[in-house]
């Protein structure tokens, strides 16, 4: 059933309006007034987002629908199951990267604090916006701004280096953006509408298929940039130079799951599986989704710098999620967005956990941090816990997701996918584990020499979160549904997907 | 009340003339009461265009106004509907935040003794008189005697500006002097073709003549008059010099509307008068797209060359006027409207970056992108401003840049002219690339001016005077309101107009 | 051949008029390239407007008419000559005039800042003043 309801576009507005306040007077007012203008927008956006579960459980729809945006195009926004999981996921998520990045940016003492909150909301207002946009307008739209409210993170820094991957990032998103643009344009010249619907409204054989094929990638590359598939991975790595937060909040919740969201939006809610199928795009694209998910792993083991191994586990973790959306069975879809939300918590651990040591000791390099766990008990625990999951192992949250793209893959009988998401796991292992085993191993004198010094109250309210995502991350892995009924959600989204969409759901 | 209100198309330029000519007279007995009346007069303009697109728009039928009661063919007609009574509220604006930025300068000048406010503030109400009157008019021959009044006070605004201003002016006088007279030319044809000089009586004339020789002719040379005015690629050589060397406080209003409204002129002949003509229209589509295909390419390239900040910007002009003339191109009803929206929103978007190099010349003296370190913690309204305009330029959403390519993307596709597509993409990357770099600059660069010194301003206060701060608040929110809310200027406005009137 | 003659003439006749008003404008405009002198390009300049002048004035002729003053023995229309282009012509003489008196007043200043007015030493300078 259809609600009209204000809730997602005051959710959305909530950030936004943080971003412009804290843009507009970040710098007049003290920082704890500032950090709280976040705080509240971030618990506001969560509440209202979180309100509307049970309704959506039911099977309503919430619209907000604001204004015509162009000619004949409203700007809507609506809660369906799938952007329901990623806002949730985007606005909870939001509230402890906040109080993490209070932490951070005060123990490490950052410059520019102001436009780096403001740039952060502006994210995560993005972000809210690309999950509940009812259209194509509406999410390219936020799409952009994403793009834009990243950069000032990425280049946050503002040295050389720093403009140099700013410079990178902006020349992959806003050439993939403008591609998508022009692919938006033609879809509504040629079919009439933009919104989004479930199964997709672009019929097979109502273009040639090298055409549809055409149109098909120029959509996916919007979302695949974002996503990191190889080989439009480049920016990712190099984003790296970004603090933590940013890091974790790129990595984690919003640019890259932006992407991978997209991928999503566009395959299931436009092309629909039908078509995605018949023009051979997704079959394509799980193919470059299967080479970065093995490719990125084996890179991944020869970093030593802590973040950017992360960053290409990223990559590879994303693909996972490309993969199980371009499957296009049922249960791929439920694993792959469940891999949104467990993707989600693992990994914002992880960097979490990377900032904490960082602020704490300075140590940025792998083979320089032995023995940390005597320094950093609890960061350690939960890093190893959230590798764990990351590899997938049973009782984890990744397990479950990959459990469900696993069987995904056997049902539409694509072995190959099956054989490389268990050597996968074994990679991500293989990658993780020696990190682990230097943590718990012999202490190393650098340790003890490079620690910064930084108040307890930073230390708390940075080591909180990351303990925090890291049991939700466990008791997701327990009962998928705990909480919000995520899983639930997601299967609802699935289902919705493949029954309009037809053909794959009997076998 | 009543009885003014049926003047309205003559007061919103009888209120500029007025200004004009009083302006040096009140100078010489009371210095400072010379501009207040231009600004007034500006204002009223504004208010008058204002009342006459709500009339238009609520009645939903065009206004015609015969001046001194003669009616066509006798007399000279003013045409007001929805398409260009929304250019006469976007020149009014302009102007008239203009005049407001400009008295700043004044002050500034003053103290080196070379600065003459009356000659400046007529030339400025002239200027809007001018183009006031080139989007209102109903006559062919009229048109040109309001092209000329446009680029005599334009001369002379060039003139008084920067230390190179006299040879821009001078060359733009050249130049534009060969535009308006190939236009005569055309008019010329057109008169002893139809024996009329009204654009609507042209219209109907025009079904006889269809393949007349004198027709080619005079399209001919209207395009190249009209494409010098609007600085299209191959006839912009006047452009850069004179949007770079103008007045500061003038060259808002020089590179946002000077070159908008002659683009606005074409589009009406073309499209008002040629329409029938399906071999006229077909030479037309052919050399405008040519011209603005290559015009985009040309300026967006051409102005990653250079570092001076209006150079940069005078080039993107040259591709953004190829934006328009894509427009036109293109011809279908999307096609147009996106050339109208970016007519309004170009006009903004530019504006507004040259209030931004006007107040960084008031403040710092700065003119080359390289200077820019950090200024944005002195100036943060005047990097906000920047941001804005540029982002817009680029096309990014939510601004008013992103929804005029999205309509002329439409338009393209709708026509299977594919090929405009991709040099729309080129060209908003390409512009990216200048405009992110003068970002970087703005925002990343180490502080490279030795010691910033601020002479103008006491600390404390603003970081600027009010003057200049305000027509950048309103560009900025133009904009924004433009780009959100496009679709009722779209809807509302623009649709009647084309769908009746452009394209019967 | 005498027939081509004849051709030419009629030609000549009827359209000659204005291939010669065409062909000052074509002098007009390539003066106004070719010149060096800035001086000079304003005197092309109105020699191009003059062009125009002549041609809108000769296709406001008619055979055997007279001027457009009423007189007082003549009622039908035929017999005068169009005024329209004349009254035109009228109103863009003012307009070159006025644009010659902008053009002359930007060389004075141009004289003044660069000390001459031929283009080659003064894009010689490169603009450095005085």
């Amino acid at each position: 059933m259809m609600i009209s309801s204000i809730r997602p576009a005051l959710a959305v507005g909530a950030a936004l309006l943080a971003a412009v306040l804290i843009l507009f007077f970040g710098n007049r007012i003290k920082a704890n007034l500032r950090e709280a203008i976040t705080l509240t927008a971030a618990v506001i956006m969560t509440g209202l987002i979180f309100s509307m579960i049970p309704g959506v459980l039911e099977g309503n729809i919430y619209v907000s629908k604001m204004w015509t945006i162009v000619d004949g195009i409203d700007l809507t926004l609506k809660t369906d199951g799938a952007g329901m999981v990623f806002a949730c996921i985007a606005s909870f998520l939001w509230i402890l990267t906040s109080i993490y990045s209070i932490g951070y940016v005060r123990g490490h003492h950052e410059k520019n604090q102001t436009g780096y909150f403001a740039a952060f909301a502006a994210c995560l207002a993005s972000a809210a916006g690309i999950a509940l946009a009812a259209n194509l307008i509406t999410f390219f739209i936020f799409y952009e701004m994403l793009t834009l409210a990243t950069y000032p993170l990425v280049a946050h820094y503002r040295d050389d280096k720093a403009k140099a991957s700013g410079r990178k990032y902006l020349a992959y998103t806003l050439i993939s953006g403008q591609l998508f643009f022009a692919a938006i344009v033609w879809v509504y010249v040629k079919y009439g509408t933009l919104d989004f619907v479930a199964g997709g409204f672009i019929e097979p054989g109502s273009m040639e298929a090298g055409v549809m094929c055409l149109l098909f990638f120029m959509m996916i590359v919007g979302g695949a940039v974002k996503a990191g598939v190889m080989p439009l991975h480049g920016w990712l790595p190099s984003a790296m130079v970004a603090p933590t937060p940013v890091s974790a909040l790129l990595h984690a919740v919003a640019v890259v799951k932006a992407g991978a969201f997209c991928v999503l939006r566009v395959i299931c809610y436009v092309f629909g599986p039908e078509s995605a199928s018949w023009c051979g795009g997704a079959p394509v694209l799980s193919w470059f989704a299967v080479i970065t998910i093995l490719l990125s792993s084996l890179v991944a083991m020869r970093q030593d710098n802590l973040k950017a191994r992360l960053a290409f586990s990223t990559v590879g973790q994303l693909s996972y999620i490309v993969l199980g959306i371009s499957l296009l069975s049922p249960y791929s879809i439920t694993g792959a967005l469940f891999h949104i939300v467990a993707h989600a918590f693992l990994k914002i651990t992880l960097f979490m956990s990377a900032g904490a040591i960082f602020v704490n000791t300075g140590l940025s390099e792998i083979s320089t941090m032995g023995g940390l766990v005597k320094k950093m008990p609890v960061t350690s625990v939960c890093f190893t816990a959230a590798s764990l999951g990351i590899a997938g192992l049973p009782l984890m949250a990744g397990f479950v997701s990959k459990f469900n793209i696993l069987e995904g893959a056997l049902m539409v009988s694509k072995p190959f996918a099956m054989v490389v998401l268990v050597a996968a796991a074994i990679l991500a292992l293989s990658y993780l584990m020696p990190v682990v085993r230097i943590f718990f191993g012999k202490e190393t004198s650098v340790v003890s020499e490079n620690g910064h010094h930084v108040s307890k109250y930073a230390v708390t309210a940075m080591v909180v979160p990351l303990a925090l995502t890291a049991v939700i991350a466990i008791i997701l892995g327990f009962v998928p549904n705990a909480g919000p009924h995520l899983y639930d959600m997601a299967q609802m989204a699935a289902e919705a997907i493949t029954e309009e969409g037809g053909v794959y759901l009997a076998g | 009340m009543i009885k003014l209100l049926e003047h309205l198309p003559v007061l919103v330029i009888l209120f500029p003339l007025c200004a004009t000519l009083l302006c040096p007279l009140i100078s010489h007995f009371k210095p400072s009461f010379g501009k207040k009346v231009v600004m007034t007069g500006l204002f009223l303009s504004v208010v008058c265009a204002v009342t006459q697109l709500w009339q238009v728009v609520s009645t939903g039928e065009a206004l015609h106004y015969y001046l001194g009661g003669w009616k066509p063919p006798f007399g000279i007609e003013f045409v007001i509907d929805g398409l260009n009574g929304i250019i006469v509220v976007l020149v009014a604006v302009i102007s008239w935040i203009t005049s407001l930025f400009s008295s700043p300068f004044e002050k500034l000048e003053r103290e080196e003794g070379n600065f003459r406010s009356a000659g400046y503030y007529s030339m400025l109400s002239f200027l809007a008189l001018g183009l006031l009157g080139m989007a209102s008019t109903g006559d062919a021959f009229n048109l040109y005697v309001f092209m000329e009044i446009t680029a005599i006070s334009g001369y002379g605004l060039i003139a008084i500006g920067e230390e190179k201003g006299p040879i821009a002016a001078f060359r733009y006088l050249l130049t534009g002097t060969i535009g308006a007279s190939m236009y005569l030319l055309g008019v010329g044809f057109l008169y002893a073709a139809t024996g009329t000089l009204n654009m609507a009586d042209l219209a109907a004339a025009m079904p006889e003549l269809v393949d007349s020789p004198l027709i080619i002719l005079s399209v001919g040379c209207l395009i190249v008059g009209f494409g010098i005015k609007m600085a299209l690629f191959p006839l912009h050589g006047w452009q850069p010099a004179a949007h770079s060397y103008a007045h500061p406080a003038a060259d808002p209003m020089i590179a946002g509307i000077m070159i908008k409204v002659p683009a606005y002129a074409m589009l009406r002949f073309f499209f008002c008068i040629f329409s029938e003509s399906s071999a006229v229209m077909e030479v037309f589509f052919d050399a405008v797209g040519v011209m603005a295909v290559f015009g985009v390419l040309f300026g967006s390239l051409k102005a990653l060359r250079y570092t001076t900040y209006n150079k940069i910007l005078a080039y993107s002009s040259i591709g953004q006027v190829g934006y328009i003339a894509m427009g036109f191109a293109i011809g279908n009803f999307y096609g147009l409207i996106g050339a109208v929206l970016h007519i309004v929103s170009h006009a903004f978007m530019k504006s507004g970056l040259f209030y931004t190099s006007g107040a960084l010349k008031y403040k710092f003296g700065i003119h080359e992108t390289t200077e820019l370190g950090q200024v944005y913690r002195d100036m943060p309204m005047t990097g906000m401003t920047m941001t804005v305009c540029a982002l817009s330029m680029i096309g990014l959403p939510p601004f008013a840049g992103f929804f005029s390519k999205w309509y002329l993307a439409i338009g393209a596709i709708e026509n299977g002219q594919y090929g405009f597509v991709v040099v729309l993409i080129l060209s908003s990357l390409l512009s990216a690339i200048y405009f992110f770099r003068v970002m970087e600059k703005l925002f990343m660069d180490k502080k490279t001016a030795s010691e910033r010194t601020d002479t103008v301003q006491p600390k404390g206060k603003l970081e600027l005077p009010w003057q200049l701060i305000v027509p950048m608040i309103v560009v900025v929110c133009a904009v924004i309101l433009l780009g959100l809310f496009n679709s009722y200027i779209v809807g509302d406005v623009l649709e009647p107009t084309i769908r009746e009137v452009v394209l019967a | 051949m005498t027939d081509l003659i004849e051709k030419l003439e009629y030609f000549l006749a009827d359209r000659g008029i204005y291939m010669l008003a065409l062909i000052l404008f074509a002098i007009g405009v390539y003066g106004m390239i070719v010149c060096s002198n800035y001086m000079k390009k304003i005197m092309c300049m109105n020699m191009m407007q003059v062009a125009i002048i002549f041609f809108f004035l000769t296709f406001g002729q008619k055979n055997g008419a007279t001027i457009p003053v009423a007189l007082g023995d003549i009622f039908s229309a035929d017999a005068y000559i169009n005024p329209v282009p004349h009254a035109l012509m009228l109103t863009a003489i003012v307009v070159s005039l006025g644009i010659t008196g902008v053009g002359l007043a930007l060389l004075m200043r141009i004289k003044d800042i660069y000390g001459t007015i031929e283009e080659k030493e003064i894009t010689g300078k490169g603009g450095k003043s005085k």
